[in-house]
């Protein structure tokens, strides 16, 4: 049976079932990957899948039930498990689909430069890669990987209420992976690219922006344990920047599980910190103009010169709170609410940023941020880093890994000068260079 | 689930363009999780999975595609798609596929699908009040109930069809205590490989008591100190030191290629001599156990290192080949839309000989953990880190102040060679989910007490 049959045997279904309103969402995904593993072509992946979730509504309550199962026999069984779900419910809060009374903006979401695309050819721009990389450094091992990939995947939220709504993305990476030894420890370095530049299809760029990574980071040493002046560099930010989604989510805020609580209209971060979320921006990574529920987004400052302007709000909290939805549902992962969510650019340049920093530690790799700081909910973190010296204003010694500590709301207030080098990465978090004190750094 | 005669035409189809090995692997799964806060049911729901994933192998080379659309055509077709990326002529011929028996070691007494989960609800309602009872500190409960059923059928060229069904329990309970404007969580996890007899195995009542104590006093936790110090790690969850450590460097995945520090080392010394560690999928319904692998062969307890000598990796059918060893049943996927590779399951440090209680009173100064929220690593450099959830320093050989907020990083193949002592009071523990490139797996870890030397500790202060 044709799957379009299928939905609309479902939407029948959903009609017949009793429930007051209903909602389905339908997603398509098509994937292609190669990876080439220590010199041969080690795995070759083509597949597609499709993911149907109805959900139905009754007394103010919605209980979904989700297929990947698209067998016609389980049409009644999802019905079924979906009224179930939305019985046991105990109606504390009211809970919608959107009626679609708004306008969409259009938005133009990131695309791989379809021109150039036609004509690589996969096997070999890999092959080149691992070439380039096994020849550009004599501490570089054998031992690499690199991987192309590219994703297609159509959207499509239907509802009683009228709502009815689609949506394609595409993606296209290559990734490399190197390993480097020089005395007792191997390092790793890695790179992705997304080919929506026109570097990104020079199998040299890619091999050169993972062997730095690998080579810079050799030999390093433990830092000294204590405060120290911290400068992070753009990508050690997305997991930090991306944690800000949870905490101005209405529903932590319901639940008193953010500091941000109460704050709204109050001062949160340094004069010199505005953070926008750009659901709409040309090109971008997670460009959409409506969220999981339907709800059109739109461009907004979360915190502006260190104020904060709004928290964000699916239709059920902002039901909850008498205000309008902000186009934020979020799905289970943490920031998964903001699209394209960044650091405004100040005015000096990564160099000169250093420069006054004079003595310090720059980061420029963040692991196990959302482990540590998930334990509490103060924002007190530790995570493990990777990074070098900074020393006489520039950057110097590499460091074998450590840890950074200090406290997620204070660390905002603690930001004292942000570089003009904004950069997003793939999940939609931009930052540029941005020096912040107050943090506590263990080493030895 | 698919018939013999249609699995044996998608294999034979796979095998058109010259694979020496095609193998199918179907899943059919329902999962049903209910989630509550304060004791109301915020949201249930439920999630049904069909679908298949064909796979080929021609030497070190495999090619995968799956699918959810399970008419014969679409699945001819996708056989021809993993196919594609070979481009031969047919080499071999599928054997006839012919059952496999083997025996169940995880039989569940009361199938959680045979109940209304709305009688599951009032259960938790009520542990949800209890709860609030118990501290005035206790501002919010969060308990969710997971079931999980899932079927396999995996047949290959070899002749093999074998059939398991999975049936997964988990309860977890998180509680947020705030005192003084300061806040903190902690939370606890049953969970196995078996049905509602779960509740007669554990007391759930003993976890929501423990996880509102623990909550209360994480609240009075002091900053953490910073440095290199003695880090005693307590028996239990403690374990995901050496899952993150050493585990995942054992997985064949990252050893045939040879990245992972512990590459080429069978026989050699690699972890102290008070070290022995297990990987072991058949302890009866445990959380990580399974019958059968996702490709179908029979799980193992694997000894991994016997007194610090490294003895064996986790492997799966397709790193054996590079490595010239043989699968020891520990190829795992989430589901089919991940092609399956070597993984951990119920992975352990044995008993040692020395008590929890002469591990603390011979460390002058130190950090004792109780317990972990969770860490990663990277197998390739050894780099390891994890957060601490409940920790206490040792002050003269004695377990004084509650301490926050701290990680602990070092190298894997490092830490295995300081670790000095080792208790004799083995626990397994946890239900928790293992994320790697072949999706997130039921794992559980354990460990007794045991002592590393020279970790890095990061504090606030």
């Amino acid at each position: 049976m044709k799957i379009n049959t299928w939905i609309e045997k479902l939407y029948q279904a959903a009609q017949n079932s009793g429930a007051d309103e209903f909602q389905i969402i339908y997603l398509y995904t098509e994937e292609r990957a190669l990876e080439l593993l220590s010199g041969n072509i080690n795995t070759s992946m083509n597949s597609e899948n499709q993911t149907v979730a109805i959900m139905l509504k009754k007394d103010g309550k919605i209980g979904c039930c989700e297929s990947r199962n698209l067998d016609e026999i389980v049409i009644p069984e999802m019905i079924d498990s979906a009224i179930r779900n939305a019985n046991i419910i105990d109606k504390a809060e009211e809970n919608f689909f959107y009626d679609g009374k708004d306008a969409y903006a259009s938005a133009e979401p990131y695309h791989p430069l379809a021109q150039k695309m036609a004509s690589l050819n996969p096997i070999e721009f890999i092959k080149e890669v691992e070439k380039e990389i096994l020849k550009a450094d004599t501490r570089i091992l054998p031992s690499t990987s690199v991987s192309f990939y590219t994703y297609k995947q159509k959207r499509i939220i239907k509802n009683s209420l009228g709502v009815n709504i689609e949506e394609e993305r595409e993606k296209a990476s290559s990734n490399a992976c190197v390993l480097a030894q020089d005395g007792k420890y191997k390092e790793n370095g890695w790179k992705s690219i997304y080919f929506d530049k026109k570097e990104d299809f020079n199998p040299s760029y890619l091999a050169k922006k993972a062997v730095e990574k690998a080579v810079s980071h050799l030999n390093g040493i433990k830092p000294e344990s204590g405060p120290a002046r911290v400068v992070f560099a753009p990508e050690s930010l997305v997991n930090i920047l991306q944690y800000l989604g949870h905490c101005l989510s209405a529903e932590k805020i319901n639940k008193k599980q953010s500091q941000f609580a109460e704050k709204l209209g109050k001062t949160v971060a340094s004069s010199i910190v505005t953070i926008i979320e750009d659901p709409l921006l040309k090109g971008g990574y997670r460009t959409s103009s409506f969220d999981n529920e339907g709800v059109p987004t739109y461009k907004k400052e979360l915190i502006s010169k260190g104020v904060l302007k709004t928290y964000l709000y699916s239709l059920k909290t902002a039901h909850q709170s008498g205000v309008k939805p902000t186009g934020n549902d979020a799905d289970n992962q943490i920031g998964s609410n903001l699209r394209n969510v960044y650091i405004e650019k100040g005015t000096v340049s990564k160099e000169d940023l250093l420069k006054k920093v004079e003595k310090g530690i720059y980061i420029d790799g963040e692991r196990g941020f959302i482990q540590g700081i998930r334990t509490n909910t103060s924002g007190d973190f530790s995570f493990s880093a990777s990074g070098f010296l900074i020393e006489n204003g520039e950057i110097g010694q590499p460091l074998e890994q450590f840890t950074v500590a200090g406290n997620y709301y204070q660390m905002f207030k603690d930001i004292k000068l942000i570089a003009n080098d904004l950069e997003f990465q793939f999940n939609g978090v931009g930052s540029p260079t941005i020096w912040v004190d107050g943090l506590v750094i263990g080493g030895k | 689930m698919l018939d013999k005669g249609l699995a044996a035409e998608i294999l034979d189809e796979a095998l058109a363009t010259g694979g020496d090995f095609a193998e199918i692997f179907v899943e059919d799964s329902k999962v049903q999780i209910t989630l509550l806060g304060n004791g109301k049911v915020e949201n249930a729901r439920t999630r049904l999975t069909y679908g298949i994933g064909i796979r080929v192998f021609k030497g070190l080379f495999q090619t995968y595609a799956y699918t959810n659309l399970m008419d014969r055509e679409n699945l001819l077709k996708t056989a021809r798609k993993a196919a594609a990326a070979l481009d031969g002529t047919k080499e071999i011929q599928c054997l006839n596929l012919v059952d496999f028996e083997f025996e169940d070691k995880h039989k569940i007494k009361i199938s959680p699908f045979d109940y209304k989960h709305i009688q599951e609800a009032d259960r938790y309602r009520q542990l949800s009040e209890q709860m609030f009872s118990l501290s005035p500190f206790c501002v919010r409960t969060e308990i969710s109930n997971m079931y999980k059923k899932r079927k396999i059928l995996i047949a290959n060229t070899e002749g093999l069809w074998a059939k398991d069904e999975q049936n997964y329990m988990r309860i977890f309970i998180n509680a947020t205590t705030e005192k003084d404007g300061n806040s903190t969580n902690c939370h606890e996890c049953i969970a196995g490989l078996m049905g509602r007899e779960i509740f007669s195995q554990y007391d759930l009542q003993e976890k929501a008591e423990s996880t509102i104590k623990r909550a209360v006093n994480k609240l009075s936790a002091l900053n953490c100190p910073t440095g290199i110090m003695p880090v005693v790690i307590a028996n239990g969850s403690g374990g995901i030191i050496f899952h993150e450590a050493c585990g995942h460097g054992l997985e064949a995945s990252r050893v045939a290629p040879k990245m992972s520090v512990f590459s080429d080392k069978v026989g050699q010394k690699i972890a102290s001599d008070v070290v022995s560690a297990v990987d072991d999928a058949t302890i009866p319904n445990a959380w990580g156990s399974i019958n059968i692998d996702d490709e179908g062969t029979p799980t193992e307890r694997k000894i991994l290192i016997e007194n610090g000598i490294l003895k064996n990796y986790m492997v799966d059918k397709f790193n054996a080949r590079k490595m010239n060893m043989r699968s020891n049943g520990s190829s795992r996927r989430e589901d089919y839309t991940y092609i399956p590779t070597s993984r951990m399951s119920n992975t352990m440090i044995l008993n040692g000989k020395s008590t929890p209680e002469e591990i603390i009173a011979s460390t002058k100064s130190g950090l004792y953990v109780e317990s972990i929220a969770g860490g990663n690593v990277h197998p390739s450099t050894g780099t390891f880190n994890f957060a601490v959830d409940e920790a206490f320093l040792i002050e003269n050989g004695k377990i004084t102040k509650q301490v926050k907020g701290a990680k602990l990083l070092g190298r894997g193949q490092d830490v295995l060679l300081n670790i000095d002592m080792v208790g004799n009071n083995m626990k397994i523990s946890g239900g928790e989910y293992c994320g790697a490139s072949s999706g997130q797996i039921p794992t559980t870890v354990g460990q007794p007490t045991i002592r590393v030397q020279g970790l890095t500790v990061g504090g606030q202060k």
